[in-house]
């Protein structure tokens, strides 16, 4: 004979059973955790210094990615780099003036000052002061001796000016030889 | 364990009358049961249709606070006004629940079980309803205490359950017959002290109690049975 019961409830054996199968699920679940936790201990602590050595160095070059002066250091190298890029293509295309310089400073007879000097692609112009005339073919002569210089003429030879009292000025222009 | 409560093989059978609260202890040993605390309170139901909530739920939690019982399973045992119980015949067997000529049934949560067959060919039945209001304050009280509330039944159920237990095996519903015929179809007067000796251990200083009332007892492994057998 079946016991009438009003309420439709959870009868204490399946209560019980309940009880059991949560248990048993939660020891299962935790061995289940547990055994994936010891087959993964090595990527898991591989993971961890990882992680470690990744937050240290972000810490430590945590103030790179924030400080402004970063970004315009950053900015200025660019800048600089360009800047020297463009200077190494001229300088590559272009011979140097240092040895024209050179011959025209050892070519200089004495009591003769080198005023001027401009160079072009091709040619030059020198602006010297002498204090005799002889002293401009004289440095001509010279001049054309180094094989940098071709076709040198005297332009023009001019008295000093009030301060430039007992000497001339010489303009000399002529082409130049390429290295 | 979290989140569900530890259950323990602790059972609380409560008994509802119009006069009295009484309250059982039994734990549930491996092939028997042990009554271990018995407690009856007087009560005052005033109503057909109210249950004085606040006064089952004193006398109740005091009874579970001090013995420890806040999971136990907890039973409910219910006579008198709030509900609607008889002993019918009926010409069939296997009856349907339209069978049954009670206006009064139509409102109520009710349900019947065969007792025995007649010599004139009808069926007994007994059956018992209990109303939607009286049940919703018993559920209510249940929510209110947190108990684990298994079984709402009517006293003459738990009687009926207990001598099915009794006899097991040898249970006949014709040797059910001849005890009711004998008994005025009631089982109050049928079990003995001795018998509910037999069913259960009860402690030294309850066999004053069980001697004055045995009926009370036998209602209260009834209602232990009910609940475990459920």
């Amino acid at each position: 004979m079946k016991p009438v019961n009003f309420i439709a409830t959870l009868p204490a054996h399946e209560q019980h059973a309940l009880q059991r199968w949560y248990h048993w699920s939660l020891c299962l679940v935790g061995f289940f955790l547990l055994s994936i936790f010891f087959i993964e201990w090595y990527q898991i602590t591989t993971l961890s210094t990882a992680y470690k050595t990744h937050t240290n160095a972000q810490k430590k070059y945590a103030h790179l990615h924030n400080n402004q002066s970063y970004q315009s250091l950053v900015k200025e190298h660019e800048s600089l780099q360009h800047q020297f890029d463009q200077a190494q293509s001229i300088g590559a295309h272009q011979a140097s003036p240092l040895p024209y310089l050179n011959a025209i400073q050892c070519n200089l007879s004495k009591g003769a000052v080198l005023l001027e000097s401009s160079f072009t692609h091709s040619e030059c112009l020198i602006t010297i002061q002498i204090n005799v005339p002889a002293q401009a073919l004289i440095f001509i002569k010279e001049l054309l001796q180094h094989n940098l210089f071709s076709n040198l003429k005297l332009v023009s030879l001019e008295p000093g000016n009030s301060k430039q009292k007992n000497c001339f000025i010489a303009h000399i222009k002529g082409a130049l030889k390429t290295q | 364990m979290w989140p569900l409560p530890t259950l323990k093989n602790e059972y609380v059978s409560l008994i509802l009358n119009a006069d009295t609260i009484s309250c059982c202890w039994i734990k549930k040993e491996s092939s028997s049961c042990s009554v271990l605390a018995q407690q009856t309170f007087d009560a005052d139901i005033p109503t057909r249709s109210m249950i004085n909530q606040k006064q089952i739920q004193r006398h109740l939690s005091g009874f579970l606070a001090h013995h420890a019982l806040e999971n136990a399973f907890i039973s409910l045992g219910i006579s008198g006004s709030a509900i609607v119980e008889a002993i019918v015949e009926l010409p069939t067997l296997s009856p349907k629940t339209t069978d049954f000529k009670f206006p009064k049934l139509k409102k109520m949560i009710w349900d019947f079980r065969y007792l025995y067959p007649k010599d004139n060919g009808m069926f007994v039945y007994y059956i018992c309803g209990v109303s939607r209001e009286a049940l919703f304050q018993y559920q209510l009280l249940a929510i209110n205490l947190s108990l684990n509330l298994i079984t709402i039944t009517t006293e003459r159920m738990a009687l009926f359950a207990l001598y099915h237990h009794l006899h097991a095996q040898t249970f006949r519903h014709t040797k059910l017959a001849q005890d009711l015929i004998i008994n005025n179809n009631e089982l109050d007067t049928f079990f003995t002290p001795e018998t509910i000796k037999r069913l259960s251990f009860i402690p030294s200083e309850l066999h004053s109690a069980l001697k004055r009332d045995p009926a009370l007892f036998a209602k209260h492994l009834g209602l232990f049975i009910t609940g475990d057998l459920l």
